[in-house]
């Protein structure tokens, strides 16, 4: 039966801390990296604590480099919204491929009541947006 | 001293070998394991196994118990064609299935033998012994030439038997190879066609900035609403677009599979961060709409495609004004 | 059944811990991409290896990915196998239905990864372990 080496595919996964950039009232965030699952926890729980530290009103979670969206991740995505809805912060996902779009659809999760904008910009006018609904 | 019973040990092998190359697709494969097997099975020491190509040559594919340095002379030599076999192809040298041309009947470019014969050697290292492989259609394709009988004897035609069963499996696998590979070029263009009507027919058309229009015509079945749903996604992340209007004036019927598609591209979007609106629904797709329990409270819905542009303008948060106010 | 299948290459990868579960998707998209699937294809393999991947991980602790390049009746496909000892699945119909989790992810795991593959095949036996071999054929 043929057979070929292993790919290498052990490249190393970064296990450092995914970056939480404050700006203005808003945190934005950038996944740059595939994330295992404790990472993606570590991230919700990251982001919780910054929102708490800095009064944040809005947050951006820019998944535009993310190759995929798992039901663990689309789960945390979705949680960590609710969450920081309940500490009075919105959370605007930012950036979806429309490859991950599809696949997450079909994988049946449509992340109800998550915010979403096609890219980081977009993003930060549908928060000033909502906030001044709130403000209103 | 009986040399023409058929060796049964021979036989066996070879119609294993025969057996075992008819999966095979790979033409350069089928063609050297053949000439391999006569080596190793039968009493020839050498083999060759050439392919009829389209143009009327002979090429030189399978090659057995030949030294590199003669393989590379064989397919450097010019090919030899059908028209050129015809005077060797005649029932005067026809053993069996086969044709044995003794060395000073016909004059045949070809690798000379380097093998030192005895005189009472019945075989010449001149002769050669060609067995013709035909399709089922009874059409040559190809031939195996073989040299070198370890015997130094002339062939039989019970002698050759094994060889010549293994030849019609050759054939067969030849032919077998060719047909596969036509028929995979066919499916590849029909593929292709298919791909371009199915672009033809999901237009998502620009209209204004930010704004993508969808225009369906005809019957959707579910793997054109599959391509319909990517369509639309990829063309909204890369013209950054904030609303898609899907008109389904041109749909006459939408079933349960297509009605499901729908929806799942409007959750698609949406979580690109884009809004959809759908319009032109006829009172048929609207009655199978509500009988499906399709949920339309996620579904923006606009009675024609100028509503919907205004919905979509309004998004975008432009307005249409007469020039006169 | 398996007899049909012609294997032309293969790997295999063994998920230990949870790192490896990034591991083995990366490495299934790798071979996606190099038997040329279109990238809606390739994010469908990704992701249903990382539900199937994840089961491993969280319910048996180890196992192993098996990745198999195969023909069958003309077509190429990319067949990936999951295999573990733990403790099998007890009520596979529950297993398979919509919502049903045990802790991690919403309970799409199964059901959604079957969704994104052509082929699904679950095996279970209480106490001795779970096989999944799903398969996703290149389009003809």
């Amino acid at each position: 039966m043929p057979r070929i080496s292993s790919i290498d595919s052990r490249r190393s996964i970064v296990n450092q801390k995914i970056p939480i950039l404050k700006i203005k009232d808003y945190l934005i965030v950038p996944i740059q990296v595939d994330m295992d699952d404790r990472l993606a926890l570590q991230l919700q729980m990251d982001i919780l604590k910054q929102i708490e530290k800095c009064n944040s009103r809005g947050v951006i979670i820019d998944i535009s480099v993310i190759d995929m969206v798992d039901s663990y991740l689309g789960r945390i995505l979705g949680d960590t919204a609710r969450m920081a809805g309940l500490m009075d912060a919105r959370v605007v996902i930012a950036g979806m491929q429309p490859a991950v779009a599809i696949t997450l659809v079909e994988l049946g999760l449509g992340l109800e009541g998550v915010y979403t904008a096609l890219n980081l910009e977009a993003a930060i006018s549908l928060l000033e947006e909502l906030l001044d609904k709130d403000a209103a | 001293m009986n040399h023409s019973i058929i060796d049964y040990k021979e036989l066996r092998a070879l119609i294993s070998v025969g057996t075992s190359i008819i999966q095979e697709t790979n033409l350069e494969t089928i063609c050297q394991r053949v000439a391999e097997a006569v080596v190793k099975y039968s009493k020839f020491q050498r083999s060759v196994v050439s392919i009829l190509e389209p143009d009327g040559t002979l090429r030189r594919v399978g090659f057995g118990g030949l030294t590199d340095e003669q393989i590379t002379k064989l397919k450097q030599m010019k090919r030899s064609t059908m028209e050129e076999k015809k005077n060797i192809f005649s029932d005067k040298f026809r053993v069996g299935q086969s044709y044995y041309i003794p060395h000073d009947q016909v004059s045949l470019e070809g690798l000379k033998s380097e093998k030192e014969y005895s005189p009472n050697h019945e075989w010449h290292p001149d002769d050669f012994l060609f067995i013709p492989l035909y399709s089922i259609g009874g059409e040559i394709v190809g031939m195996v030439s073989i040299d070198d009988p370890v015997d130094g004897r002339r062939p039989t035609e019970e002698g050759l038997l094994p060889l010549e069963m293994l030849a019609n499996q050759t054939a067969a696998s030849i032919e077998n190879s060719r047909n596969t590979k036509k028929l995979q070029e066919m499916l590849v263009k029909l593929r292709e066609q298919q791909k371009v009507v199915m672009e033809l027919s999901t237009p998502v058309i620009r209209i204004w900035e930010r704004i993508l229009v969808l225009p369906l015509i005809g019957t959707v079945d579910s793997s054109r609403a599959m391509q319909i749903m990517e369509n639309i996604l990829i063309r909204i992340s890369e013209t950054e677009s904030a609303v898609v209007i899907i008109d389904i004036t041109g749909v006459p019927i939408i079933d349960t599979l297509v009605a499901s598609h729908l929806i799942k591209t409007v959750a698609a979007v949406k979580l690109l961060g884009a809004d959809t609106i759908i319009t032109g629904i006829n009172p048929e797709v609207a009655q199978t709409l509500v009988h499906l329990g399709v949920d339309l409270k996620e579904i923006t819905t606009k009675a024609n495609l100028s509503k919907g542009i205004e919905a979509a303008l309004d998004i975008t948060g432009l307005t249409v004004t007469s020039k006169d106010s | 059944m398996n007899s049909d299948y012609r294997i032309e290459e293969q790997d295999k990868i063994e998920i230990l811990e949870e790192k490896d579960v990034v591991v083995c998707r990366q490495a299934c998209r790798n071979w996606a991409k190099r038997m040329n699937f279109n990238l809606i294809d390739q994010t469908r393999i990704t992701t249903a290896v990382s539900e199937l991947a994840r089961n491993i991980q969280e319910y048996a602790g180890q196992g192993e990915v098996q990745i198999q390049i195969v023909e069958k009746d003309m077509r190429r496909g990319l067949r990936i196998i999951f295999i573990d000892h733990g403790p099998g699945i007890k009520n596979i119909k529950l297993a398979m239905s919509e919502g049903w989790t045990s802790h991690r992810g919403m309970g799409m795991g199964l059901p959604g990864a079957k969704r994104l593959m052509d082929e699904f095949a679950l095996e279970s036996e209480a106490g001795k372990g779970t096989t999944v071999t799903t398969c996703k054929w290149l389009p003809l």
